[in-house]
């Protein structure tokens, strides 16, 4: 599934508002010399795959060929109000090389599909694939499924995680529930994939948008 | 996870902030309970004077000698002073003073009154010699006429002739004695005007005569002595004695003519001077005036600030409605912050690097 993405002034706007944080996770990638670089979440929801977008973007601009493999399974991507044109394909499979299609000068975004990571069976599938065929990526961001969204998901969702050379978890307060965040750690640590850091989105609450609930709420 | 105190108080903020719903709507039950409970409010306000304890000479207030009062002795005064301000006599005063002029009350509704007026005056301790004395009412106009018609009533009846205050024994010696001096007057006054003054001897004997026969009353028929004040008495001489003073009562002024109703004017004469020895007794051990005979004897009183109609009266409703605005508010932020403790959500982005022990590299507004 090709993803259409034209980005907009506002869009510009925030990725360039946002830019140093987006550096500040740059250069612990770089720190670590990670080239597959993984994102998830404990619950769905927290839109990942926005982030992702705009770190791989960042990476665009900097003359470096990226791809971006959303494996969530397109729900991040319908959630976060990213438009797909309705076709899927499987990562491992040769259609979606060919329909990958280049954006401006070196993104290149891909989303596989719902089918996504059972269709691997292990982590060494999944690395052999990456190395194969997208060798010639010089980043690939790799879209994780949040970790609860599918039970039955956590297996692949944590092989995939081992690929990745930087693993990062984003966070989003004011929805993630203490015991998922603390299971969701426990696991990770079990499966011996290691964390290199936290991205926290903070669900400010300003006092003037309190005063503009109550009032929406009077007027009701 | 290390916080500061302002970081939780923000936190804490964040949390109830976030839940503008859930308090709109404890709000909103707030608003028609005060309503409801409105009704059942009576304002009330307040008109206060102090009243300051000194030693030294009220004549000249130059000379006071101001010593510090211990606590427990400033407690004990206004004790006392409350039960003086609120007893009979000086409510009544004050009650005669402000419906001067009007038509008196009954009886009902001057007891009444005098409760009413009790309920709402109230003596509290300020610290060094100075006291609050509080009148409340339902209405300020006139309160501050009205507290310092009643303050002035109370130091008159402590303060005597010569304009000092006087001991408590003094003051209740005084009163009695004006109270046996008006009784006696009024004996001479009956006497001169009925002209006979044998009616108090007769009266008198009268009483002799009922106390015996009570006495006689008690024996049984097989007593030949019985003990009268102390002493035995043959049965035989008391039956003797009783029948010698009825037949001098026969013979006595009523057979002169003695109108009946000069006795019944007599009779109630000696019983309001038992009923005054009475009220003197009940006086003493209420104030305790027989232990602590100097309790005012050195302690003056002085007036200091002139009782004034409360311009914005202290409104029972007012006080009311802002409490219960709190209680509500008080319940919201608390149902808030337990709601927030049982859906254990993450608020803080600290915690999410306490819980996995990961860093946090990047924040992210939504």
């Amino acid at each position: 599934m090709l993803m259409n993405s034209s980005p907009d002034k506002t869009h510009i706007d925030l990725a360039d508002r946002w830019a140093n944080e987006i550096d500040q996770l740059m250069l612990v990638a770089k720190k670590k010399q990670a080239r597959i670089l993984g994102f998830t979440s404990a619950t769905a929801g927290i839109e990942v795959a926005d982030l992702c977008s705009r770190v791989a973007d960042r990476y665009a601009r900097f003359e470096q060929k990226t791809l971006l493999i959303d494996l969530s399974g397109g729900r991040e991507g319908a959630e976060s109000g990213s438009k797909s044109d309705g076709e899927s394909s499987d990562l491992g499979a040769a259609p979606a090389l060919e329909s990958a299609k280049s954006e401006g000068a070196a993104l290149t975004r891909l989303t596989p599909g719902v089918t996504d990571l059972s269709q691997f069976g292990s982590a060494e599938n999944i690395a052999q694939t990456l190395a194969a065929k997208y060798a010639d990526y010089g980043k690939i961001i790799l879209h994780l499924p949040s970790m609860f969204e599918n039970r039955r998901g956590i297996t692949s969702l944590l092989q995939a995680a081992t690929v990745c050379e930087g693993l990062f978890v984003v966070c989003l307060t004011g929805q993630d529930r203490r015991p998922q965040v603390r299971e969701m750690f426990a696991s990770l640590k079990t499966a011996g994939i290691k964390v290199d850091g936290l991205v926290v989105k903070e669900d400010t609450v300003s006092l003037l948008g309190c005063f503009a609930g109550l009032f929406r709420l009077g007027g009701k | 996870m290390e916080t500061t105190i302002f970081e939780d108080v923000h936190y804490a903020l964040e949390v109830v902030l976030s839940r503008c719903k859930l308090i709109a709507m404890v709000l909103a039950m707030a608003i028609p309970v005060g309503l409801l409970t409105l009704p059942f409010m009576t304002p009330q306000y307040e008109a206060v004077a102090l009243l300051n304890l000194q030693e030294g000479e009220l004549s000249d207030p130059l000379k006071y000698e101001k010593r510090e009062v211990s606590r427990s002795k400033m407690e004990d005064k206004y004790m006392v002073l409350m039960r003086w301000l609120t007893s009979e006599h000086v409510l009544s005063g004050y009650l005669d003073e402000i419906n001067k002029g009007q038509t008196p009350l009954s009886a009902t509704q001057r007891t009444d009154k005098i409760k009413a007026i009790r309920r709402s005056v109230s003596i509290e301790p300020l610290g060094g010699t100075a006291l609050e004395i509080k009148l409340r009412g339902d209405e300020a106009k006139g309160l501050g006429g009205k507290l310092e018609i009643l303050i002035s009533v109370f130091l008159e009846r402590l303060v005597g002739p010569n304009r000092q205050v006087l001991g408590a024994k003094q003051f209740l010696l005084n009163k009695y004695k004006e109270r046996v001096i008006e009784t006696k007057r009024t004996y001479e006054t009956a006497l001169k005007n009925f002209g006979h003054k044998s009616v108090y001897l007769l009266r008198v004997q009268l009483d002799r005569l009922s106390l015996m026969e009570k006495q006689l009353a008690r024996i049984s028929s097989s007593d030949k002595a019985v003990l009268v004040g102390g002493k035995k008495r043959k049965v035989e001489l008391l039956r003797q004695k009783i029948s010698r003073l009825s037949d001098e009562i026969m013979q006595g002024p009523l057979q002169k003519g003695a109108p009946m109703s000069t006795l019944e004017v007599l009779k109630r004469k000696n019983d309001r001077l038992k009923m005054a020895r009475q009220q003197l007794k009940i006086f003493s051990s209420e104030y305790r005036v027989t232990g602590n005979s100097n309790f005012f004897d050195l302690d003056r009183l002085t007036l200091l600030g002139r009782p004034m109609d409360p311009v914005y009266g202290k409104s029972k409703k007012l006080k009311m409605a802002i409490l219960i605005c709190i209680a509500f508010a008080g319940l919201a932020g608390g149902l808030v912050l337990l709601f927030e403790y049982l859906e254990q959500r993450i608020r803080r982005s600290k915690e999410f690097s306490h819980l996995g022990g990961v860093p946090i590299i990047a924040r992210f507004p939504r």
